[in-house]
């Protein structure tokens, strides 16, 4: 991996600028301008809810090469025991293991007791400990960083042990030089990781000691060729055993079960993690002594680098756990005498990094903070996101950092518009709108695609001529078609119920009477019933069904009256 | 208000409301957050509106919390209607709960919840009117030094 890149990278040139991404992230941190994806990075958690989104492929996983493999001399791939899920329930651990063979990896080894044993260490670390309550696990890196964003009180309740496979490398590594006669830094330590957080957390490790691994490859990646390699590949009875509760590790209920501190709680998916750590702060924790916290919503199956189902996947893992029947636990004293040599530790302070301003002038606070409520009340508070922005409470702030503007925001721009300069001047306005209207008399849906149907009658004729307006905000322009000559005030009728439409208001350009028409989800839409005059009004409280925006529409002014 | 606020808003609150419960002091903490207050000052105001945030979902029909913000202190008012107290200096006696010492200890069980918000502010005055409702005002100083609890 490159230095310090983030695992998450977007990939500008497949962005489609929905913006889908910029909504489901839990801090807020990205935004979509021009078609180009951007991360706020210092409040980024990595935990990979925009990859799920993306539905174009923009966003992805950056994870080790295979020329980072190249720069070792043994390569041993450490898989999360969330991989053992994947194949389904007739394929063991240990084929899975050996299939790694073939993938350019010198050995895969099973950190299932490295699982086991950070559970009783965090138990005997439970046991002594003093406070303060709850104690937090660190095994999420995602939650860790929430903790550091936005609830930096709670540093002093993360259980400092480190997660399973940070600790993996080091119970390995040395073992593995001796074991292949080479220096412990010929040894690539590679994880296999369900999700970014957990990569990440290796390029920019949580605290400042550097990472005991030295890269990570994503179970989505590895899948296709781990699945060929298993079809190759001849079954065998030759598995070392794995540990039982340290593949109850990654189910459910998390490192919960076999600890001895059992009041404890465990806590799945942003929301609830934030509700729960909203209630530790304000000091209601449940009376717990222990919270197992994981950003996504099913624990590490449902990372979004894994590929079985997150379902199936914990269902294979019980039936391949009940296959494999019990195995002995761990001894407490070995835990307990390796605590001593610290493997276990995460051995730093966990750095506050809100995501607020420091501490400083509170006028010149209070005074941004007044002027983004002021900005946000004009805005439409629809949280459409259509700006770039995920909410309309983030584009007031972009706004007051200089970041954005309010004319970002479309309906914004459309109010403005429609104040500043009547539709048929077009102005400058890059994003156009077509009306969904309806006749007010018999609710007929007037709008045929691109098309506004209604029912002209010239003066002095009884008969009504079926007209086609362009439906496009400021384009209806001269095409009010029927006999008589350029500027002939027209009579519109709706051509289903034939009611008049006639409006009691007054074209504000040339006087004549104006045809009212109701726009679907609310407002209204009128058109001046002159032939050649094209004003048109937009009034009420329109929403997104009765001004539908053209995506990718040029305002250019050679499309007018196309 | 004797003088001016640098900033002031109000958050509704609703009595039985238990599954927003606690919503509004998540919502006030992060203003304090943007304003960039001290940890310690957010801290202590996060525990008092919980506290009686959750006071006026368990107790009253509805109520109003305000925040405003002067350039030496925080000031909170919550104005609920709902039964009132009838014996304040009884609700805040401390102890005044059925829960155990362990629970205690680890932030539970402080009766109605006032005698924590009074410990975690710096200024703090309840009024009551038995079958009206109850008004909480309570203040923590942004300038002085973390007070002790």
């Amino acid at each position: 991996m490159a230095e310090r890149e983030p695992a998450i990278i977007a990939d500008h040139s497949l962005c489609i600028g929905c913006s889908a991404c910029t909504r489901v992230c839990p801090t807020h941190a990205l935004r979509v301008r021009d078609k180009i994806v951007q991360s706020k990075q210092e409040r980024c958690l990595k935990c990979g809810a925009c990859i799920f989104a993306c539905k174009h492929g923009a966003l992805r996983a950056h994870t080790s090469t295979s020329a980072d493999l190249e720069r070792f001399k043994i390569r041993v791939a450490l898989p999360s025991l969330v991989l053992y899920g994947q194949f389904g329930e007739d394929v063991r651990p240990g084929q899975i293991l050996r299939a790694f063979r073939s993938l350019g990896f010198d050995l895969a080894c099973d950190i299932s007791w490295v699982c086991e044993m950070v559970a009783t260490a965090s138990d005997a670390y439970l046991t002594d400990c003093r406070g303060p309550w709850p104690q937090i696990s660190m095994t999420c890196p995602a939650v860790v960083r929430l903790i550091q964003l936005k609830y930096p009180d709670l540093i002093p309740h993360l259980v400092p042990i480190d997660p399973p496979c940070e600790v993996a490398p080091r119970v390995y590594r040395g073992r593995l030089a001796a074991e292949y006669g080479v220096k412990p830094s010929e040894i690539g330590m590679f994880y296999i990781s369900p999700c970014t957080a957990l990569v990440d957390a290796i390029e920019r490790p949580l605290g400042r000691r550097p990472s005991s691994l030295d890269g990570a490859f994503s179970i989505s990646e590895l899948y296709g060729p781990l699945l060929r390699a298993l079809r190759n590949s001849p079954d065998s009875d030759s598995d070392e055993p794995v540990s039982i509760r340290g593949l109850r590790w990654v189910m459910a209920s998390g490192e919960i079960p076999g600890m001895r501190n059992v009041n404890s709680i465990s806590v799945k998916g942003l929301q609830d993690v934030t509700y729960v750590l909203d209630r530790i702060e304000a000091g209601r924790c449940y009376g717990a002594d222990f919270v197992n916290a994981y950003i996504c919503s099913d624990g590490c199956f449902s990372g979004q680098l894994t590929i079985a189902g997150r379902y199936s996947a914990q269902r294979y893992l019980h039936e391949i756990m009940r296959r494999i029947g019990d195995s002995p636990p761990v001894r407490e004293e070995r835990v307990r005498s390796l605590l001593q040599t610290r493997i276990f530790d995460f051995d730093d302070a966990i750095i506050p990094q809100p995501d607020s301003p420091p501490a400083g002038d509170l006028r010149q606070a209070a005074a941004r903070q007044r002027q983004k409520r002021e900005l946000w009340s004009r805005l439409p508070k629809r949280d459409c996101g259509a700006c770039g922005a995920p909410d309309c409470d983030s584009l007031a702030g972009d706004v007051v950092d200089g970041e954005a503007e309010l004319t970002d925001c479309p309906f914004f721009r459309l109010e403005q518009l429609a104040r500043d300069a009547p539709f048929s001047k077009t102005a400058a306005c890059s994003t156009r709108f077509a009306v969904m209207a309806c006749c007010p008399h018999c609710s007929t849906m007037l709008t045929q695609g691109p098309h506004l149907e209604i029912a002209a009658v010239t003066p002095g004729s009884e008969r009504p001529v079926r007209a086609r307006l362009s439906a496009v905000v400021g384009e209806m322009g001269a095409k009010l078609s029927g006999e008589g000559p350029e500027g002939t005030t027209m009579q519109i009728r709706c051509p289903e119920c034939g009611a008049s439409l006639e409006s009691t208001e007054r074209c504000s350009l040339c006087g004549a009477p104006l045809a009212r028409l109701n726009l679907r989800g609310g407002g209204t839409y009128q058109l001046c019933s002159r032939r050649g005059c094209g004003g048109q009004t937009i009034s009420g409280p329109c929403t997104s069904e009765g001004l539908v925006a053209l995506a990718g529409y040029a305002s250019d002014s050679s499309q007018e009256g196309s | 208000m004797d003088r001016d606020s640098l900033y002031r808003e109000s958050f509704p609150i609703k009595g039985d409301d238990f599954e927003r419960g606690g919503e509004v002091a998540t919502r006030v903490k992060g203003l304090l957050q943007q304003l960039g207050l001290p940890r310690d000052v957010i801290r202590r105001l996060s525990i008092a509106n919980f506290e009686a945030e959750m006071n006026v979902v368990m107790y009253a029909r509805e109520a109003t919390l305000e925040v405003l913000v002067f350039p030496d202190l925080i000031r909170v008012q919550v104005v609920d209607r709902g039964p009132g107290i009838a014996d304040i200096d009884w609700a805040m006696q401390e102890g005044h709960s059925t829960a155990t010492e362990a629970m205690r200890a680890r932030g539970f069980g402080a009766g109605l919840g006032l005698p924590n918000i009074q410990r975690n502010t710096d200024e703090f005055e309840v009024k009551s009117d038995v079958g009206v409702g109850t008004t909480l005002r309570y203040a923590v100083h942004t300038t002085s030094r973390p007070k002790e609890g």
